[in-house]
């Protein structure tokens, strides 16, 4: 296990590497200027220049390269060309608002894509399965923005369910920061109100981000839950009179969980990926927005700093899911990781 | 029964409490929710020039004099009176008594020498309108005396773009490192605006509230709290509006104004747009070098196609700078004329196979659509035009290499000061050459024009002044550095009940919400 963590560790130092220095050979080959940006419109040349050499724009690309990494191995992501704020700082006040709507997004996505799998495994020929097909399908087919469109006009503007943007009514103050996640910091602060007002915000910007990858989920927990259910030991369990629930819980169920588990690690980076579109059209203050801002403006620091987070987080979801195998499945060993 | 006494206790400190809090209002709670597709960057008065920057800055910061609401001329705020000197180049103002700034501290001569002077130390965005001061003096405690480095008739104006910021506040967070507090002012505020900072949820939204010791009496009608949110997604932004979430938009193009003007309870509000659309032409360029071929295209281009995007929101420019302002009517409004069009070109030699590239803005569907008159009307004269669209940060690299930047492209010139030369300044003098990281794309080099545009600001007379202005732009258009293509009318949603002005001189989205009302 130690062994295991050491080389996976190891590989990720490499990938991050790799990545640091693709996104920023990528990102400076584009001609662009971001300090003419960052001076303003009517900014005179002189000026323009000033930025650039606050910025340390004006250096050659190998030393802005190597200045780079020196301060990534000190932990300092650089600045904002724009903000001129430390980029860590941002990503501190971004990435809570991020991390609620993801793991929300993700803990909705496991219930219910798992959940319909086994419905559509266990009984294919039932009306749910054909609905449950038809969701899937629409899944696939509707970009993530247009499903935040469809369901802030249906569900927001036309019912008024829900609102539409944002994380809090402008009403509510946010509750005094300890996570940064405004459904635990108003728990902690005991404000009910705020609490609610929070998920109510939340569900639209879920219910699209997990829309759009909900047919992963189900479609692949039912081929795998229909092929256990296909294999002798169901059939043996069966002819021992061992009740249909029962059977599925307790001996379907786990054995087709592993394929299942990988694809929800690997699902957990897509929805963080899809969070981009998903904060852009609720506006929801994450790193999902943070990016696209900084895209706009080609900001580097932050690009850079956004993408790594990104590396991290597929790192971090599939070194844990590996290390979740043995644990579901005892003939898997930490001596097979 | 000690719960009970704490209970009572607790409602009475509470009742208590709220009896006594000074209501410095007196006036109901009224809020202003202003959204826009981007947010600042900065807070820093002496680094915010954009609109996203100028919509908080606006409303928190003052500068010794104002742009009068619902005009271009300039007014007094902070400074009551002013004297100019017979040669035009000192200047004396007297400051308003009994201003003070969000934090307590005095207005003084003292203070607004420190405040303008940062502005020049930080040297960023604002720092550009005081390139022309030779010195600032404190020379009695409420007059504050500025020479000039040469006259500029539109001194004033350039003076009315700059805030002012607290000495005090300055003082308290300047640091060895960082003597300017730039660090402190960019994400916090002390100036002497209606509005204070209540906080800045990033990406999210800025709240400012009534600053209870301003120094205006607060008009009934005008919000005591404003919201200045970011909704990155125009469709969002509209659905908001529509709701009643949002008061008003910033930035939102033609199409979407139309479209919320459907929205029951939204209208939209109309004013002239201090602003210019120009096609440009890259003279480093063969066969853009030929004037004649310039000519060619000026008279090839489909203007009212242009026009009609816009759907009556937009009118034929008269000249290179807006028609609201004086100059601005110029008598030369471009028409389509395809027989003088392939006369000229026939002239210049060139007789079709041509292709010319031209540059647009991703995401703005009107560079687009300029883009594709521009083909459709050029393909008259056998001329190929392909459009590539990019990114707004990588244009004016693309643009700043001479000889092989395209061979058009598109700009927006708006006015920014009350000095109509300057957008002159911006696009056609030989100092802002697109080398020079200006804006001279059409790299345009004519000595006349330089020295006509640096006169006008030393002409007192303002017939004389016009009258320059009406020249340069005659010469412009005989030598077509660019074509001027389209003068848009601004058009915002509003919500029905409000009644407000937008800022044409800060370039169209900015709102001053001590001016605004609501009905």
């Amino acid at each position: 296990m130690g062994r295991f963590l050491v080389r996976r560790l190891g590989w990720f130092v490499v990938v991050a590497f790799s990545i640091v220095t693709l996104t920023f050979v990528i990102s400076r080959v584009i001609p662009a200027d971001p300090a003419r940006l960052a001076a303003g419109l009517n900014a005179e040349p002189a000026q323009v220049e000033e930025v650039r050499r606050l910025m340390g724009l004006d250096q050659p690309l190998a030393r802005q390269y190597v200045a780079y990494l020196r301060g990534l191995l000190r932990g300092d992501l650089g600045r904002s060309v724009q903000s001129r704020q430390p980029v860590l700082d941002d990503l501190r006040m971004f990435l809570p608002a991020t991390i609620e709507l993801v793991v929300a997004a993700f803990a909705v996505y496991v219930v219910l894509g798992v959940g319909l799998g086994v419905l559509w495994a266990a009984w294919p020929d039932s009306w749910a399965a054909r609905a449950i097909h038809l969701l899937t399908v629409g899944g696939v087919a509707v970009p993530v923005f247009w499903a935040g469109l469809v369901l802030q006009l249906v569900l927001g503007t036309r019912l008024g369910w829900l609102p539409v943007a944002g994380r809090l009514s402008p009403d509510l103050a946010p509750p005094p920061t300890v996570t940064g996640l405004y459904t635990v910091d108003a728990l902690l602060a005991g404000r009910w109100d705020v609490w609610v007002d929070a998920v109510r915000h939340l569900a639209l910007p879920v219910a699209a981000a997990v829309f759009g990858v909900l047919s992963v989920a189900t479609r692949l927990t039912r081929d795998s839950v229909a092929a256990e259910l296909g294999r002798e030991y169901v059939r043996t369990a069966r002819s021992k009179g061992v009740p249909d629930g029962r059977v599925l819980v307790r001996h379907v169920l786990p054995n087709a969980f592993n394929p299942v588990l990988t694809m929800l690690g690997l699902q957990f980076g897509w929805l963080l990926a899809n969070s981009i579109l998903v904060e852009v059209v609720f506006s929801w203050p994450g790193i999902g927005l943070y990016a696209f801002t900084s895209f706009q403006t080609f900001d580097y620091n932050p690009i850079m700093a956004v993408t790594l987070v990104g590396t991290g987080t597929f790192f971090l979801v599939n070194t844990a899911v590996d290390l979740l195998y043995p644990l579901l499945d005892p003939r898997i060993t930490s001596s097979h990781l | 029964m000690r719960a009970v006494v704490g209970s009572v206790l607790g409602i009475c400190a509470a009742v208590a409490v709220a009896a006594v809090r000074p209501d410095a209002s007196a006036q109901p709670a009224l809020r202003a929710v202003l959204s826009n597709i981007a947010e600042t960057h900065t807070l820093d008065p002496a680094v915010a020039f954009s609109s996203d920057g100028l919509e908080f800055v606006r409303n928190v910061y003052e500068g010794l004099l104002e742009i009068k609401p619902r005009t271009v001329e300039v007014g007094p705020l902070l400074a009551t009176r002013w004297s100019v000197s017979p040669d035009g180049l000192t200047y004396r103002f007297t400051l308003r008594q009994g201003v003070r700034f969000h934090d307590g501290a005095a207005l003084t001569a003292q203070a607004a020498k420190t405040g303008l002077e940062r502005i020049q130390q930080v040297n960023q965005g604002p720092a550009s309108l005081m390139s022309n001061i030779q010195s600032i003096q404190a020379t009695g405690p409420s007059e504050l005396t500025v020479r000039l480095k040469e006259p500029d008739v539109y001194f004033l104006g350039r003076l009315a773009k700059l805030p002012l910021v607290s000495p005090q506040a300055l003082a308290q967070h300047r640091t060895p490192a960082d003597p300017l507090a730039k660090e402190w002012f960019a994400t916090h505020a002390a100036g002497t605006g209606p509005y204070r900072l209540v906080r800045w949820i990033k990406n999210n939204r800025i709240e400012l509230e009534q600053f209870p010791g301003y120094w205006r009496p607060w008009p009934a009608g005008a919000p005591t709290t404003v919201i200045l949110r970011v909704d990155p997604d125009v469709s969002t932004a509209l659905q908001l509006l529509q709701r009643g979430e949002v008061d008003m938009l910033g930035a939102v193009g033609p199409d979407e104004s139309l479209a919320a003007e459907k929205m029951p309870g939204v209208k939209l509000v109309k004013q002239p747009m201090l602003e210019v659309k120009h096609v440009i032409l890259n003279m480093s360029r063969p066969p853009l070098n030929d004037t004649r071929v310039r000519q060619a295209i000026k008279y090839a281009f489909d203007y009212q196609a242009m026009v009609d995007f816009f759907s009556g929101l937009a009118r034929l420019p008269e000249g290179r700078i807006p028609s609201a302002v004086p100059g601005g009517k110029a008598g030369l409004t471009p028409r389509q004329d395809l027989a003088r069009a392939r006369q000229l070109l026939a002239e210049a030699g060139l007789s079709g196979g041509v292709e010319l590239e031209y540059l647009g803005l991703k995401g703005l569907s009107y560079f687009e659509f300029a883009g594709t008159v521009l083909e459709r009307s050029l393909a008259a004269l056998g001329i190929r035009v392909t459009q590539t669209l990019v990114p707004w940060p990588q244009m004016p690299p693309l643009m700043a290499k001479e000889r092989q930047a395209p061979h058009m492209s598109f700009l927006n010139m708006s006015m920014f000061t009350p000095d109509p030369s300057d957008m002159l300044r911006t696009a056609y003098h030989s100092a802002n050459l697109a080398t020079r990281g200006g804006y001279n794309w059409s790299y345009y080099q004519n000595p006349e024009v330089d020295r006509l545009i640096d006169s006008v600001k030393r002409l007192t007379d303002e017939q004389a002044r016009v009258e320059t202005l009406v020249r340069i732009q005659r010469i412009l258009d005989d030598d077509v550095p660019t074509l001027v293509v389209v003068e848009p009318i601004l058009a915002q949603p509003v919500r029905a009940q409000w009644d407000v002005w937008y800022e044409t001189l800060d370039y169209n989205y900015v709102v001053r919400f001590f001016y605004a009302r609501k009905r």
